[in-house]
């Protein structure tokens, strides 16, 4: 980052105060009656300079935050994307929706399916069509009942993620984090600026990192209901019998014709069992297992670095003091 | 150790040193935070030898993969069912087991997330451990606040818990394995075989896939993996000749189908059969007239009564006696093989969602030889009924139907075979865990002055030397 693209990072009301504590030194400079009046002026003057230093130092030192969290990352062997504090409320909010969307897609149609066999059912001449398509149902919603948990379990963090993002980005965009130094200095409001400080230190760096990590989890393993029905249409897609009554339907509105080929579908990979047994447990039974591994590691990380913030805090509390505090002889 | 290093000379040379604070205190603290630390790694580190040792993680995707595979062959039996029951318009069979088969998911469901959790967890845990004596260095150099009690908290639990969950996790993924292995089905192919069976009726058909009664049988399904063989076809238990073939479909859009088994079964000769609406009560026959008079006759008058004048008659019979009022010779034979019943191999309770079968041990009936003469009368030959053989197949019990319906048994088996390791895991981990975190949270903040004392002591003890070094230092 050169010197020039600081003129980029977020300032926030910051820059408005210096700029009006700036002006009115000036004044003072300028219209001091006494020396000492003048001198304060410059005293108030170099205090903006140390503040603007300050403010830029933390601003420049969130926005790299992520190429740092993702370095840390990559150090550990994990490749995580670089998320922009400012960004992670809409990525996570994307992961949630997929995630959200897989969820209620699993639940729909195990749903829709097992509706249309209860109401198909109450004929009595069809009552075995109805209960096979409650097989189906139960088929569709067994298989994909870990998936399921380990869904809602990654929407949770998603949500968690997304709001820690919402209130870094306001930080970042408000300049709290240069703020919190500040609030360092009178001892009044010591302890709630080490508290930001010591979250600012840490999360900066933490969240884009446990954020991009959630969306590669998300990524990669967060469709695999889509990949599933992708597999099974394209593994039908051989046969002929299938499509020719498919083709039958080309011009049945949209809703049917979709109902009828995901119906198909599943009934075409029911046929060929034993290659839907054994496509669905490995491709179900890895993204459970690894969105779960990578829930659990996002929720103990985060765990921990609040309690690092919490140690982080005391240490910085500690620290002001010794460098604020006038000591009195 | 790094840690401490670096804090005890950023006291000396930064703060007492360049700057000239008084560091005395702080420097206790420092040094007998140093101390304790190394002395609880003392003591923890020859205590982590007793814990079980950090072992690999167990395969979790492995686990919910089989949870997967038996899950999915489990609702493919509910969907052969409801094709197998497609005819009969009763669908209760139909839904009560659908709910056993629910009952099964929703419990291995629940043990496999559990273990694939547990797993995730300690593996989770085995990348923090290397760091956890960093958490407890950090919380011992600030021991009094709330930052270094959750630290000291994070620092022992890893420690500690880690290898329990491992444990915990192996153990669980043993259960579970354990669990899912008597569950697990011969193969993922299943079939539905039509049925086609000539001969007495009803009849008890044993297959290597499991039993069915020949009446209210028209599909069985089958592991489309494991051929099947008929092994004895019986009626009114006894044993039956017979001949069998599976027919392959020649061309089917259900690849499901896998074809039509036909049985051909006959007694040696054939038989009246003694039965009404509820079933059959035995059968005779007469094998050969030994003696033929002038104006010799026989025949049969219904089921249990054979009429002869002027003939000698040589009967066999599976009934419950024989009368006459003529001369009647009886001896008992074995001419005709007779079998015990056993019925499907499902759970006792479940037995009557698959039909009904006859009892397993037949009682009032005698196989005989039965010479009958009358000579120059009319003789009445009456055969007394033996007990009932009936049976009708709703569901038939064979191959993953069969499986399915052992499933509860089997699961209660495999988990009493672990159940002991199953309590003493959960309650010594949950102990050891819990009880060595608390105390470690607890003690924290004496330790702040203990560390404090112990700090002093040891600066006193070595101040003289320092003094000495002190003055080789170029600041």
């Amino acid at each position: 980052m050169s010197i020039l693209s600081l003129l980029n990072l977020p300032f926030g009301i910051g820059i408005t105060i210096a700029g009006v504590e700036l002006a009115w030194g000036l004044i003072k400079y300028y219209t001091a009656p006494t020396p000492s009046q003048r001198r304060e002026a410059v005293e108030e003057f170099y205090s903006i300079v140390i503040g603007a230093i300050l403010t830029a130092t933390v601003a420049y030192y969130m926005s790299i935050g992520p190429s740092i969290g993702a370095s840390i990352a990559s150090a550990l062997g994990v490749s995580v994307p670089q998320l922009q504090l400012g960004d992670i409320p809409k990525v996570m909010y994307n992961d949630f929706n997929l995630v959200m969307g897989q969820y209620i897609t699993n639940q729909v149609l195990a749903f829709a399916i097992s509706a249309a066999g209860a109401i198909i059912g109450v004929t009595q001449v069809l009552k075995p069509v109805g209960a096979l398509l409650g097989s189906l149902s139960d088929f569709l919603s067994s298989i994909m009942a870990p998936y399921n948990r380990a869904l809602v379990a990654t929407m949770m963090n998603t949500i968690a993620l997304a709001a820690l993002g919402q209130v870094m980005s306001v930080m970042y965009n408000y300049g709290i984090g240069s703020l919190s130094v500040a609030l360092l200095l009178p001892s009044r409001t010591r302890r709630i600026g080490a508290w930001l400080a010591s979250f600012i230190l840490v999360f900066s760096i933490l969240l884009p990192m446990v954020a991009g990590y959630q969306d590669v989890l998300v990524f990669n393993y967060g469709n695999v209901l889509t990949m599933w029905i992708s597999t099974i249409e394209q593994h039908c897609s051989n046969n002929a019998i299938l499509q020719a009554i498919l083709s039958l339907f080309l011009n049945a509105p949209d809703w049917l014709r979709n109902t009828i080929n995901i119906l198909a579908d599943f009934v075409c990979g029911i046929t060929s069992l034993p290659w839907l047994i054994e496509n669905t447990a490995t491709l179900v039974s890895t993204g459970t297992f690894n969105l779960l591994e990578g829930d659990i590691v996002i929720d103990i990380v985060m765990g921990i670095g609040f309690a690092i913030t919490a140690w982080l805090a005391d240490l910085i509390e500690a620290g002001a003091r010794v460098l604020f505090e006038v000591r009195r002889l | 150790m790094t840690f401490f290093s670096i804090y005890i000379a950023y006291l000396v040379i930064v703060k007492w040193r360049l700057r000239g604070v008084d560091i005395t205190r702080e420097l206790y603290s420092a040094v007998g935070a140093f101390t304790a630390f190394i002395i609880m790694m003392s003591i923890i580190t020859p205590l982590l030898s007793h814990l079980p040792s950090l072992t690999k993680p167990p395969p979790g995707g492995w686990v919910l993969e089989q949870y997967d595979t038996v899950t999915a062959v489990l609702s493919a039996v509910k969907i052969v069912t409801a094709i197998i029951l497609f005819p009969i318009e009763e669908f209760t069979t139909y839904y009560s087991l659908s709910s056993i088969i629910n009952g099964v998911i929703g419990f291995i469901g629940g043990i496999a997330y559990l273990t694939a959790m547990v797993i995730a967890m300690y593996k989770a845990l085995l990348a923090l451990f290397p760091w956890a004596p960093l958490f407890i260095s950090l919380a011992l150099a600030r021991p009094n606040k709330p930052g270094g009690i959750v630290l000291m908290g994070i620092g022992l639990m890893t420690l500690v818990a880690t290898p329990l969950i491992g444990w915990v996790a192996s153990l669980l993924y043993n259960i579970t394995m354990g669990v899912i292995a008597v569950l697990t089905p011969p193969c993922l192919d299943i079939k539905i075989l039509g049925v086609a069976y000539y001969g007495p009726s009803p009849a008890l058909v044993t297959t290597s896939q499991g039993v069915f009664m020949t009446n209210g049988t028209m599909y069985i399904p089958i592991w489309g993996c494991e051929g099947l063989q008929v092994s004895q076809v019986a009626w009114d238990w006894l044993v039956l000749n017979y001949t069998y073939t599976i027919q392959k479909p020649g061309f089917s859009i259900i690849p499901l189908y896998g074809g039509t088994l036909v049985i051909y079964a006959q007694l040696p000769f054939p038989a009246m059969v003694i039965e009404n609406s509820t079933g059959a009560y035995g059968a005779w026959f007469p094998l050969r007239v030994l003696r033929y008079w002038a104006n010799g006759t026989g025949y049969v008058i219904n089921d249990t009564v054979f009429y002869i004048r002027n003939e000698s008659v040589l009967f066999w019979a599976w009934t419950g006696g024989v009368g006459g009022n003529c001369s009647l010779a009886v001896n008992e034979t074995g001419m005709v093989k007779t079998t015990l019943v056993s019925g499907p191999m499902v759970l006792p309770m479940y037995a009557p969602l698959t039909g009904s079968y006859p009892p397993s041990y037949y009682y009032g009936y005698r196989q005989m030889l039965i010479n009958a003469t009358a000579y120059n009368e009319s003789c009445i030959v009456v055969f007394k009924p033996g007990s009932r053989w009936s049976g009708y197949t709703v569901l038939p019990a064979t191959g993953p139907v069969e499986w399915a319906l052992a499933g509860p048994l089997n699961l209660v088996i495999g988990l009493n075979q672990q159940w002991n390791n199953v309590e003493t895991a959960f309650t010594t981990v949950g102990v050891i865990t819990v009880a060595v975190t608390l105390l470690g949270i607890l003690l924290l903040p004496y330790l702040a002055v203990g560390t404090a004392y112990l700090g002093a002591i040891i600066v006193e003890f070595i101040s003289p030397l320092w003094g000495v070094i002190s003055q080789l230092l170029p600041f």
